[in-house]
């Protein structure tokens, strides 16, 4: 079996001393990041991004992803005890968590969400490790004109599905894709927009890109607005279900986990809007639906099994085709570009000790998860008192020197504060941070990818539409485009009914 | 929290910044670097062409954001020069003046307006700062920069 030599390859990368302590610093540093309002999974791995300069690949794509289906761990936790979500994928938990946190059952919500976020993670592994060879075995005689077209395709399936005006959407990532032109172009060695700065010709530190544009800009806007209430202690006995609250959770956990791992490998829904879909589907399907938001614990575990199978599906896509459905992925993708491996199918065939010791990771690091988040609750629980007054000044700071380490550079700095006010500007106008990062690891790709496609094809633009896969995913592209613009024309309506 | 107000629609704001980015793009590039053609492009036919549609963009949200009411856009405008203060201080200070300089005064400039704390907690928490990054990057993990210096 080739899948099995394949896992134990992968295991015997996951469990090397030093790969299993990345693994279990990236899901604790995720959790912790989780519990804390005001810094999501994205700030986080832009704030550990320097570090992982030192690492080995894999090491540094174990910590990262750690951190990212950690954090899915730590946000319900805020979401239970204190009614604010530590990430935007618990928020919809608050709905029924926190009543349940009132009627003094928080420790029997933490208990069930941890496990069905567990059950939840497991399945999204094992499908991740069923259909990526399947993927990259059919991606493997896609060209050029392939690539553009799927990179096309994600970006605008990230800027219409997701909340807000698929506009404003698609114009960041046409801005994100300008900010990646930045630098020498690869065909022709001429620098752009460098400016005659010898400071600017490899361009912009994608660090300091993701962190004035998620960090700096995030910790400007929540100065003023997160607030610590007033946190429950949980004890160890509180924490047993019952009968009743098990055999309740069964079934919504397996449903939430089929949504979230359908969008979770969709480019652009991912977690948020998985958690969201299972609790309107719970809800729907109740015997008695005005429980929810009275403490139903279905409304609880059904969008935790959501965003936890979401967070680990989304890498399939991005493991395997090399296309990002979120900025976290866009991430993930820039440690493999830093180390100097180009995404893509090739990932999984020339790297597999990489491929298989990350998935393998994930069994780790869930398992790390269960066992380190039920007797960590007491000190999650202090951490939450800590006001925001304190945090803000170190995260800055974290910020500032974790930019100025990557390249030991003071421009690095000045990049970070541009992006930092570019970032709050962006937020303050309604428009949406993601796409702007989205366009701008893409952004070089896809121009590489358009240039030697119109090589190979002597300047015609019909090659994307007359080679059949290419053509049937801009097809798909086509009906995405059409189906956000007539939505947006309904919603028009009924807007302007209303007023 | 003090927020600055100012009546203006947010999608005329946005949609007239990203026109006018747009148009200058697409004038720079064309000026400075060869456009090449379809077959064989050169290094300014991706920034002409998406400076353009950058501009298109812009120019339809400009537009579109006359048929809604105008709102309103709030920002914080001391948190706002708070973390730039801070920013600005650890660019200026960090290689003249060493690491545990540069992180107290940024700690200061970024707790300037914190009507939560007191004075004496705003130095202990820079000096707190000071010591936690001290201990971990040039100690812990071997960061080559010099604690404190006085270059004069």
């Amino acid at each position: 079996m080739d899948l099995l030599a394949n896992i134990e390859a992968g295991l015997l990368t996951a469990i090397a001393g030093y790969n299993l302590f990345y693994c279990f610093l990236g899901v604790f540093l995720g959790m912790l990041i989780g519990v804390v309002p005001g810094i999501g999974a994205l700030a986080a791995i832009s704030m550990l991004f320097p570090i992982t300069y030192h690492l080995e690949p894999t090491s540094a794509l174990i910590m990262l992803a750690g951190i990212f289906y950690g954090t899915a761990y730590g946000g319900s936790t805020a979401a239970i005890l204190l009614n604010v979500p530590g990430t935007p994928s618990s928020a919809i938990v608050c709905l029924d968590g926190y009543p349940m946190a009132k009627q003094g059952r928080a420790g029997v919500a933490l208990f069930m969400t941890t496990l069905s976020s567990f059950v939840a993670g497991s399945i999204g592994i094992v499908l991740m490790m069923i259909f990526s060879p399947l993927i990259v075995n059919a991606a493997r005689h896609f060209n050029s004109a392939e690539y553009f077209s799927l990179m096309i395709l994600g970006l605008i399936a990230a800027s219409t599905i997701s909340s807000g005006s698929t506009l404003k959407a698609i114009s960041m990532v046409v801005l994100g894709i300008l900010f990646g032109t930045v630098g020498m172009d690869m065909y022709t060695g001429v620098p752009r927009f460098n400016f005659g700065t010898l400071d600017l010709m490899d361009g912009l530190s994608l660090v300091a890109f993701a962190m004035g544009l998620f960090g700096m800009a995030e910790v400007i806007s929540s100065i003023g607005i997160v607030q610590p209430g007033e946190v429950r202690k949980v004890s160890w006995r509180s924490m047993l279900p019952t009968r009743s609250d098990v055999s309740r959770s069964i079934l919504p956990t397996l449903r939430g986990t089929a949504i979230g791992s359908f969008f979770g490998t969709l480019p652009g829904t991912g977690a948020t809007i998985a958690s969201f879909m299972s609790y309107a589907l719970e809800k729907r399907v109740a015997k008695d639906p005005s429980r929810f938001g009275q403490g139903a614990i279905e409304g609880v575990v059904a969008p935790e099994a959501a965003n936890n199978a979401a967070d680990q599906t989304a890498f399939i896509p991005t493991m395997t085709l090399g296309i990002p459905g979120s900025a976290t992925m866009a991430l993930l993708l820039g440690v493999l570009i830093v180390h100097g491996i180009s995404p893509g199918p090739l990932v999984m065939v020339q790297h597999p000790e990489m491929f298989w010791g990350l998935v393998m990771s994930f069994w780790i690091g869930n398992v790390m998860l269960v066992v380190l988040n039920i007797p960590l609750i007491g000190i999650w629980v202090r951490l939450l008192q800590v006001p925001y007054h304190y945090l803000y000044p170190a995260i800055t700071m974290f910020i500032l020197i974790g930019v100025y380490s990557v390249n030991r550079s003071i421009f690095d700095v000045w990049i970070v504060l541009f992006f930092g006010l570019t970032g709050y500007a962006i937020r303050v106008l309604g428009f949406p941070a993601a796409p702007l990062l989205l366009g701008f690891v893409l952004g070089p790709l896809l121009e590489e990818h358009f240039r030697r496609a119109m090589l190979l094809s002597q300047g015609d633009l019909m090659t994307f539409v007359e080679r059949p896969v290419s053509g049937v995913i801009m097809a798909i592209t086509f009906l995405i485009l059409i189906w956000s613009v007539r939505q947006a024309r309904s919603k028009d309506r009924e807007g302007s009914l209303s007023s | 929290m003090n927020l600055t107000r100012i009546a203006a629609s947010r999608d005329a704001v946005g949609g007239a910044a990203l026109l006018v980015i747009g148009i200058c793009v697409a004038i720079y590039a064309l000026m400075h670097y060869e456009l090449g053609s379809l077959n064989r492009m050169g290094p300014g036919m991706v920034p002409v062409l998406l400076g353009a549609l950058l501009a298109i963009l812009g120019g339809v949200l400009v537009g579109s954001s006359f048929r809604n009411n105008p709102g309103f856009i709030d920002f914080d405008l001391r948190a706002l020069f708070a973390i730039t203060m801070g920013a600005v201080a650890f660019a200026l200070l960090l290689e003249t003046f060493g690491l545990a300089p540069a992180v107290v005064c940024t700690s200061l400039a970024t707790t300037i307006f914190e009507t939560r704390l007191t004075w004496r907690a705003r130095l202990c928490l820079a000096a707190a700062l000071a010591a936690i990054a001290v201990a971990l990057f040039p100690l812990a993990l071997g960061m080559h920069i010099s604690i404190a210096r006085w270059p004069l």
